[in-house]
């Protein structure tokens, strides 16, 4: 029973959003689950369309209806991450694993989560130096001057943003970057970051153990993170709609508490499930959201402007564009590239040699694997035709919308992966 | 004489046609049965890698062996009065029709039996047997298949688990370990050389990172002799991970300046 008094209290106010970008350390990540009904239905569904080849989901909107957004649009609703903010939240980690044995702290990057780009603004925000790492001769040659040039400890921070490029994966390629662990974990560079992809990591690791010290990782992105950062209110009045079910992505009344919508308390499954799949990677889930946005049809628009204009037709058109929520679907779910079920070991080689060098170039792809020039070519050919590597200047990487196929490829075969 | 036939007849039930009938059922669904456990696991399996593969590749022998054994109990009490009496005088007859005429063959059948169980070697297993070496690809009844690196196929029977030793090179692990030897003339560092042999090692991208490398050496009178040791990602690599490592570990240990020993060739007529 409601006494009057209770009427007049104004209802609490929900706890504050945890920050977005959150520092933790390595070991404290956590991969997002998704629920598991929704699990268990998704693979129900995928066994029905194994065996009947129909889904049975109704689609609120047919995909094919759907429109693929212009590349300025899509540049608006998905603009590229900025990742100052994270370098803002590394910069106020200054406690974290205080206990660490070394002046050195591990900055691991997953993936598309570019912590070279981290680093860098953190090197700006700290006036530190930032270490170049060696070129590929230098790596091959086992050159030490590299290592000598290294400016010792005056006080000023230092940042090498790659550990990566400082390998290789040869008997010659290991000289250098344990060289300067070894120099850098001792003290002799003074306090620093090394910041280094999480597959190389794990090779590192294997080569050169990494006792105390403090490894920092961007903490992943659960559902709830994922519609905070996708849909922030800066993208626009725009209303994302679930093409699935026809329900909005982000509840209407979410966005009523604040710029930031951290009204949301509970993400949809569609983010849920991104955030699962992506296992926390905001950098993958990216890529996953460009590629799931879609225009409504044609004729929906022109009445959705229909109604507009009867509504007001004392108002400006650009009032009127302002005033209508644009409606943006997402599609379901997107075809990601599937390897040949002929994939042998070259393959497996050749994709486990691209992550763990965070992409290589051709001629030193050659170096690092026991295949013939002409065999490495037409491998890197075919993987690019089935849209599971991309060139990116004269380096091959891993699509990142096949990263998650080429991990469950890899990790099924037993080779080493990444521990996210 | 004629009550010995009488007692004869008695051990065997009299078949009416429902018993016939009952009889082919269960012999077909076995045979049917056993054909699909032989071809599915192992097309499964090759479909598969690491433990999965192994493991359904293992469990073939013991499920036929467990088909068998139920079909054998099925038809038993179908065929025969199951008394202790009647049960003597079958043993009997066949240990001595055994005995006589089907001495190796037998042999060989129970042999299989106490492979499947002891398991000295299962699908999917690389062993020595017989002076061969290669995979398990088929554990039967009588005998058992390896392919050999040549890609033969050798078909030894169980038999020789009784006389011969049986060398498992991962024995029921989805990982072997392979070694590769070289032999370098004394005149060399030795401590960088163990190191350089490491790092070959680890560089492999054949490598399995969960099992352990090491590199050992021993003094001979004619110079020192490495040997690298460390586990491919899939046993069926050993042979290329091996020629990886050989072909790696000679150039970086001409890096170092080991030579490579020489065959000394007598010059005597």
């Amino acid at each position: 029973m409601n006494t009057p008094a209770a009427h007049d209290t104004p209802p609490p106010k929900p706890p504050p959003a945890p920050p977005l970008w959150q520092i933790v350390a390595a070991r404290d990540y956590e991969v997002p689950a998704d629920s598991q009904p929704a699990t268990l239905q998704r693979r129900w569904r995928s066994l029905g369309r194994l065996l009947l080849g129909t889904d049975d989901a109704d689609p609120a909107q047919a995909e094919a209806d759907l429109r693929a957004l212009p590349q300025v649009r899509l540049a608006n609703l998905a603009p590229p991450i900025d990742w100052a903010p994270a370098a803002r939240a590394l910069d106020a980690q200054e406690s974290l694993d205080a206990d660490a044995h070394t002046p050195v702290r591990l900055f691991i990057g997953q993936p598309y989560c570019d912590h070279p780009a981290i680093l860098t603004h953190w090197a700006h925000a700290r006036d530190a130096v930032v270490l170049a790492p060696p070129d590929t001769e230098q790596i091959l040659c086992a050159d030490r001057r590299w290592l000598d040039e290294l400016a010792p400890g005056t006080g000023r921070p230092w940042v090498l943003p790659e550990l990566e490029r400082c390998f290789l994966r040869h008997a010659n390629g290991l000289d250098l970057v344990r060289g300067f662990l070894a120099r850098a974990l001792s003290g002799a560079l003074g306090p620093g970051m090394i910041g280094c992809d999480s597959w190389a990591l794990a090779f590192i690791e294997r080569i050169s153990p990494l006792p105390g010290t403090a490894t920092l990782t961007l903490q992943a992105f659960d559902g709830l993170a994922l519609t905070r950062y996708l849909m922030h209110p800066d993208r626009g009045q725009v209303r994302f709609l679930s093409a699935r079910s026809g329900e909005p992505l982000m509840p209407e009344d979410a966005g009523d508490s604040g710029d930031d919508r951290h009204g949301a308390e509970t993400a949809c499954p569609e983010l849920r499930q991104l955030a699962a799949h992506c296992r926390g990677n905001p950098g993958l889930a990216w890529y996953y959201w460009r590629q799931r946005l879609r225009a409504a049809p044609e004729r929906e628009q022109q009445a959705q402007a229909g109604e507009a204009h009867h509504d007001s037709p004392q108002r400006a058109d650009g009032e009127r564009l302002a005033a209508a929520d644009e409606v943006v679907w997402v599609a379901p779910g997107i075809e990601t590239p599937t390897l040949p079920a002929e994939s042998g070991e070259d393959v497996a080689f050749l994709l486990h040699a691209l992550l763990l060098h965070r992409g290589l170039e051709s001629a030193v792809l050659g170096a690092v694997l026991p295949i013939p020039e002409g065999r490495l070519h037409s491998h890197l050919l075919r993987l690019q035709a089935l849209d599971l590597l991309v060139r990116e200047g004269t380096r091959w990487q891993v699509a990142p919308l096949a990263y998650h196929t080429v991990r469950e490829f890899l990790r099924s075969r037993s080779y080493l992966t990444d521990s996210f | 004489m004629p009550e010995h036939s009488a007692n004869l007849a008695r051990l065997f039930n009299k078949l009416d046609r429902g018993d016939s009938i009952e009889l082919a059922l269960i012999l077909i669904a076995t045979l049917v049965l056993i054909r699909i456990v032989q071809r599915a696991l192992p097309w499964i399996a090759n479909r598969l890698h690491g433990r999965p593969r192994h493991y359904l590749l293992a469990s073939v022998p013991l499920l036929r062996l467990l088909l068998i054994g139920v079909a054998l109990a099925l038809m038993l009490p179908i065929l025969v009065e199951p008394s202790v009496q009647n049960m003597v005088a079958l043993l009997g007859a066949a240990g001595l029709a055994i005995g006589f005429a089907l001495k190796d063959y037998v042999s060989s059948l129970i042999a299989g039996v106490v492979s499947a169980f002891e398991q000295p070697y299962r699908p999917g297993d690389w062993i020595e047997l017989d002076g061969h070496y290669g995979e398990v690809v088929h554990v039967g009844m009588r005998t058992v298949a390896l392919v050999t690196a040549d890609d033969d196929t050798i078909t030894v029977p169980h038999l020789k688990l009784w006389s011969s030793a049986v060398r498992n090179a991962n024995n029921g692990s989805p990982v072997l370990q392979c070694a590769a030897v070289f032999h370098v003339h004394p005149e060399h560092d030795a401590r960088r050389a163990r190191a350089v042999l490491e790092d070959v090692a680890m560089t492999s991208p054949y490598l399995y990172f969960d099992a352990p490398v090491t590199v050992v050496l021993q003094e001979e009178t004619w110079g020192t002799k490495y040997m690298v040791r460390a586990y491919p990602v899939d046993p069926r690599q050993q042979f290329r991970f091996v020629s990886d490592l050989t072909v790696r570990g000679r150039e970086a240990l001409s890096r170092i300046g080991a030579r490579p020993l020489l065959p000394q060739v007598s010059l005597r007529a």
